[in-house]
């Protein structure tokens, strides 16, 4: 019975500190009754109280809280998460008297000792604390078996394991299958059937560039009758400008795009330049840039870039988030920003939440905050924020890099250095190691710059964090091809993250990537080539594998806000195909119409003022990255289809289009508007419930029926779901 | 019970998610054949309560600007006793400095209390004098005079009220609260804000964060008498029955998709969410309709912007809406009582005046309904005010902001009546006795309805989510 074990454990650890005592007290200061009411009247209720969570013996068991120790008195003083427990002399400063009196903790946390006790605790506080129990507290960084922790499958090296061996060659197209249809025989099921040519044509045309395909470039493919038709098909969608656009924009989510301040509504100035960071974002991905190279000039800003054109623009990637009120204390500005930098670096390009080691060490991934605090001395000297609070004057506490308790600037706890992640350095390595290596960059001459060395440990595969860094982007690619990535957690390869259900896949992929320049092009004809991408949505094992993580069928999937806004005007033929530039602003009157029906990517992302279309379909939270949406279903969106301005616009413009293409004919309406919107003929029983909603005639108060069908239309489920 | 959604995502993750409940496969074979009789509500993400629910349903309403506990429900007569006195003479640099960054109150002077008080009610509860209605039924409402909010700055008082952080993004209370109960009316979403305008916070006060779009909050806009949904006129050229004509079309075309992809829940969730949003157009306006209440019962709340909003916000209880949340004064009305804004006087006499009546009768006409017992009424705003005049004396009388200690107030829902909690030192400068954060705020309202601050979680970003974070306290105490 575990209870039964820490009750004797902790009544020989208290005996055992008072024949230590016993001793002490003979030695140095006999007869001090400042001592004797130590052991008297403090020692007995922390032995009886605290010592169950906040000892040694406690932290051996992995029972510790909140990293305080209470049975040494360095570990008393030094304190835990939240800063020292005791200050001697000042009970008013000393966490245990308020989490006592159940202030700002409440401890015990069952109920509170009797007054008499706190009063007690004071008392010795004030007198100065005395305390005779010497002995080191244990680290946490000694508490973490770094020898194991670097045994979770995300921190390991790329597995060089070779491809399963397949029997049923039919079903294998390329290397990715076999991958698949290993577990799939594994779990007991079977692929579904390939999908057919015009089912494939919608599906990579919004994979890839988030535009349906007009009825020409269905028929272009499916009329295709060559060997290389579908791997065709992908190298001119992979050329296709509209790439950039669409793949720029998952990125965008990752990186935490916004184009202002995002303090509050009332200071959410825009950021006139940050469209040039999306401008840089689409030309990259346009340009297939390897992904190396775009983390490098992203994290280093100039001094690790490869001189391409655009690295400047990229560079703004630590400025991208959100700030705080002018009003705030500018040393709580200054850690915001910080801590932004440090999270968004981390989720983007390691999947790992090294956030969450702002106030503690993380709780769950061997991620000490000493390793949160080395990364945001990297970034420290992009976080200089005016020293004043409003018009206020208001002084900045730290000119150099400081570890914090608590994460309170206010409880500063000794200088850093610039420092990775310590779970993924191994054998003798040090962050050293690439951080005075110098750079090509322009950092001043024997001055290592440390972003620059973050670039370089980030991409280096050998040593770094390399094999981590192209896992997460593999992965977030595998993600937006399947709607659920090989780990399904795509900011989180952590403890809490979930683990890759093809870990040998998502091996396989990282270092194909890396063996290809890093380059995501070829991945994703990998991907695209394969009879796994191919295969048609299917509800065979549905009871059996929901989630479809085992990849049995191709999962239909909701297109993204911005997606479905660019699909609505590309049917209706309103869509205009100018690119780049600063961002429309939808509610400035001088936006003109034609800028207003340019694709999503180009509206401003503005962190307060939410696109009135956008926002209906869950755009994303620009407040922090984001590696996978939410998808929800509200009454609101039906509202917005049934009834905004916008969709009844959209749906003249498609009638209008209509009349054009297919003349006055209701049957030829009806098959336009299929192969314009869902790129197929409708069925039988379609045709014939379309003729009959069109046959009735106009009413003079009402739009024609042609308007209310297409309206109708583009409400439906097949219109925003890609199967 | 923490909400694992590991375990719900091995069913579907988005059908748990997308609310109407229902597994995908029951549900699309109960909509398969046509157009469902019984209609699924918005179901809870947390099976059955953690504990004994005390209420089911939240009223909010929230004051925007700061109201002055001073002014209102504080007590402090020792402050006319030091009236005119440096505040540095009372207080440490260190105590001023830490209240709002960008001011400085070194030379500000104490200011007394610009109210009478007087005790009301059997509990002889304090009231200034600017609350004649509600001091009529302070034998019903439990008085919190120990509030400590997170901060002094507006927008993120006002973001850390309503959702434990204090930046945006986070989801607000009422999302929370009908992520975990979901809601009973089909015809309505969960959680309803009547705003009059916008705060500086934004919409960041009742959005629904990382929470999926379910939970957030549907805003009408009830700054006019005509109170106003996004979306929800139809465009002048259709009529109801034109729509009726596509909505039909629209299912019969949708359930031959659903045919073929029987594997997603969130498909039929949406055949349904349109048939619900059909169905608010009439919904709505019929609950905003005020007209069917009786002439007893309008002149009862007072026929006022906010007599209005309380009154409609009994409307969308009594019809089953979770939470309602009234987010008043937020368009140049205020409670920001500074000096150079009209005055503390004018500020909070107009502020109470437009708002005393309105509460005090939505606390009477639940409790005549017998909804006061399961309705939990609260009255809360971002923060109190300084008991000293800011830096330089105006042209009139006016507070700084002050988040130290301050006051609100519940009713109903299983809290205590005539009670008062909790207390500010004698200046009102600090909550000193029995302390409530907003995070403690946060745990007992969940707890009042059945939920466990502690365990109504959702995983984000790698970490498990709740509205307090790591803290929160519930407050026994209050309850009855």
């Amino acid at each position: 019975m575990p209870g039964f074990e820490d009750r004797t454990s902790r009544t020989l650890t208290v005996r055992a500190a008072c024949v230590v005592a016993l001793v002490l007290t003979s030695r140095i200061c006999v007869g001090d009754e400042r001592l004797e009411f130590f052991e008297t009247r403090i020692r007995p209720q922390l032995a009886e109280h605290c010592y169950q969570c906040h000892s040694a013996s406690a932290a051996t068991k992995g029972k510790l809280k909140g990293n305080l120790q209470l049975d040494t008195r360095k570990g008393t003083r030094r304190g835990g998460d939240s800063g020292p427990a005791v200050v001697p002399g000042e009970p008013e400063n000393s966490l245990l008297i308020s989490a006592l009196k159940h202030d700002d903790f409440a401890m015990p946390p069952d109920r509170q000792l009797p007054r008499r006790v706190i009063a007690d605790f004071e008392k010795w506080i004030k007198l100065g604390a005395v305390d005779p129990r010497d002995g080191q507290p244990l680290e946490r960084k000694d508490l973490i078996d770094w020898k194991q922790a670097r045994e979770h499958w995300a921190f390991r090296r790329l597995s060089k394991t070779p491809l399963p061996d397949v029997k049923e060659d039919t079903r294998v197209r390329n290397p990715i299958d076999r991958f698949i249809l290993t577990k799939l025989r594994e779990k007991g099921l079977a692929p579904a059937a390939a999908a057919d040519r015009r089912t494939l044509v919608r599906r990579a045309y919004f994979d890839l560039i988030g535009l349906p395909p007009t009825p020409q470039q269905v028929s272009q493919f499916v009329n295709d009758t060559s060997t290389t038709a579908w791997g065709d098909l992908i190298d001119r969608l992979l050329d296709n400008e509209h790439y950039g656009e669409r793949w720029g924009r998952h990125w965008l989510d990752v990186a935490r795009f916004g184009e202002s301040e995002g303090a509050s509504a009332s200071n959410n100035r825009v950021r006139s330049d940050a469209f040039r960071y999306r401008d840089a974002v689409i030309r990259a991905f346009n340009e297939d840039v390897p992904f190396d190279e775009f983390a490098t000039a992203q994290v280093a800003g100039q001094g690790g870039s490869g001189g391409s054109a655009f690295a400047n623009d990229l560079a703004q990637f630590p400025h991208l988030g959100t700030s705080l009120e002018d009003s705030d204390n500018p040393n709580d500005r200054m850690f915001h920003r910080l801590d932004d930098m440090v999270s968004a670096t981390g989720s983007a390009f390691l999947g790992l939440t090294v956030g969450c080691a702002r106030c503690h060490d993380h709780k769950l991934d061997p991620i000490p905050a000493e390793d949160y605090y080395r990364l945001t001395a990297v970034f420290f000297d992009l976080a200089k924020v005016e020293p004043q609070a409003g018009k206020r004057p208001v002084a900045l506490e730290f000119s150099e890099p400081h570890l914090l308790a608590g994460g309170s600037w206010k409880r500063p706890v000794r200088k850093v250095s610039p420092g990775f992640v310590t779970v993924l350095l191994r054998g003798d390595q040090r962050s050293e190691d690439w951080l005075t290596e110098l750079g090509a960059g322009d950092s001043p001459p024997g001055i290592p710059d440390p972003r620059a060395g973050l670039a370089r440990w980030l991409t280096d595969v050998e040593r770094g964090a390399g094999h981590l860094a192209a896992r997460v982007i593999v992965n977030r690619l595998w993600q937006h091809h399947f709607g659920r990535g090989i780990v399904k957690t795509p900011n989180d390869f952590g403890q809490l993250g979930a683990e890759p259900s093809h870990p040998l896949l998502l091996d396989w992929l990282a270092s194909q990537l890396i063996r290809n320049d890093w380059r995501l092009k070829p991945i994703h004809r990998r991907i695209m080539n394969s009879a796994t991408y191919r295969q048609a949505s299917s509800d065979r094992w549905l009871e059996t594998d929901a989630d479809n993580q085992w990849v049995w069928h191709y999962r239909t999937r909701r297109l993204e806000a911005e997606i479905i806004r660019d699909n609505i005007l590309s049917v209706s033929g309103a869509l205009s195909s100018k690119m780049y530039g600063p961002s429309v602003n939808v509610s400035a009157k001088s936006t003109t119409k034609a800028d207003k029906s340019r694709r999503s990517i180009y509206m401003l992302s503005s962190r307060f003022d939410d696109h009135p279309t956008l926002h209906v379909f869950d755009s994303v939270d620009n407040f922090q990255s984001i590696g996978q949406r939410t998808v929800s279903t509200t009454p609101s969106s039906a509202l917005f289809m049934l009834n905004a301005a916008f969709v009844w616009q959209q749906a003249e413009l498609m009638a209008q289009r209509i009349n054009t293409e297919a003349g006055s004919d209701v049957g030829g309406q009806v098959d336009r508007i299929y192969e314009i919107a869902f790129a197929r003929s409708p069925t039988t029983e379609e045709r014939t419930l379309g003729i009959q909603f069109l046959q009735v005639a106009d009413d003079a108060q009402a739009k024609p029926v042609l308007v209310q069908y297409c309206h109708a239309i583009l409400g439906l489920n097949e219109f925003i779901y890609v199967r | 019970m923490t909400i694992d959604m590991a375990t719900a995502e091995s069913i579907d993750r988005r059908t748990c998610l997308s609310g109407f409940g229902l597994g995908s496969v029951a549900l699309a074979q109960l909509l398969a054949d046509e157009r469902a009789e019984a209609t699924p509500r918005l179901q809870p993400a947390v099976p059955a309560a953690h504990h004994r629910p005390r209420a089911k349903n939240v009223i909010l309403l929230f004051m925007v600007g700061g109201v002055s506990h001073i002014e209102s429900f504080d007590h402090k007569p020792a402050l006319s006793r030091q009236a005119g006195r440096n505040a540095t003479d009372l207080f440490s640099t260190e105590e001023l400095d830490g209240l709002n960054p960008e001011k400085d109150y070194s030379r500000s002077r104490v200011l007394q209390p610009v109210f009478s008080f007087q005790q009301h009610g059997q509990c002889g509860m304090w009231v200034s004098e600017i609350f004649p209605h509600l001091s009529k039924v302070v034998d019903e409402i439990t008085m919190i005079n120990s509030m400590r909010a997170a901060s002094s700055i507006h927008s993120v008082g006002q973001i850390s009220m309503h959702t434990g952080f204090l930046r945006p993004g986070f989801p607000s209370l009422g999302s929370w609260v009908t992520y975990g109960l979901g809601s009973e009316n089909q015809n309505m979403p969960g959680f309803v804000v009547l705003r009059d305008g916008v705060s500086s916070a934004g919409t960041a006060m009742y959005e629904s964060g990382f929470l999926p779009g379910t939970y957030q909050a549907t805003v009408v806009d009830a700054k006019s008498r005509d109170f106003r949904i996004d979306h929800l006129r139809r465009q002048g050229f259709v009529t109801s029955q034109s729509q009726r004509r596509q909505l039909d079309l629209m299912s019969r075309l949708n359930h031959l998709h659903l045919e073929q992809h029987r594997s997603q829940g969130e498909l039929t969730a949406r055949i349904e969410s349109f048939e619900t949003a059909f169905r608010m157009q009439a919904a709505a306006p019929e609950l905003f309709d005020l007209s069917r209440e009786a002439k007893s019962i309008r002149s009862l709340y007072g026929d006022t912007p906010f007599g209005n909003q309380c009154l409609t916000a009994r409307r969308l209880i009594e019809s089953g809406v979770r939470f309602v949340e009234i987010f008043n004064g937020s368009q140049g009305r205020k409670w920001d009582a500074h000096g150079n804004r009209g005055g503390l006087i004018d500020n909070h006499r107009g502020n109470a005046t437009r708002t005393d009546q309105g509460m005090a009768a939505l606390i009477l006409d639940l409790k005549s309904r017998g909804l006061l017992d399961e309705t939990l009424v609260v009255w809360a705003t971002e923060f109190g005010r300084t008991p000293f005049e800011e830096a330089n004396r105006e042209v009139k009388i006016g507070r700084g902001h002050h988040h130290y200690g301050f006051s609100m107030w519940m009713a109903g829902g299983g809290v205590k009546s005539g009670f008062t909690y909790g207390a500010t030192d004698e200046f009102g400068m600090h909550a000193v006795k029995d302390p409530v954060s907003h995070h403690d705020l946060h745990a007992t309202i969940l707890h009042l309805l059945g939920l466990d601050h502690e365990h109504l979680t959702y995983r984000h970003n790698g970490r498990d989510f709740r509205i307090t974070d790591v803290h929160g306290r519930v407050v026994r105490d209050i309850f009855a």
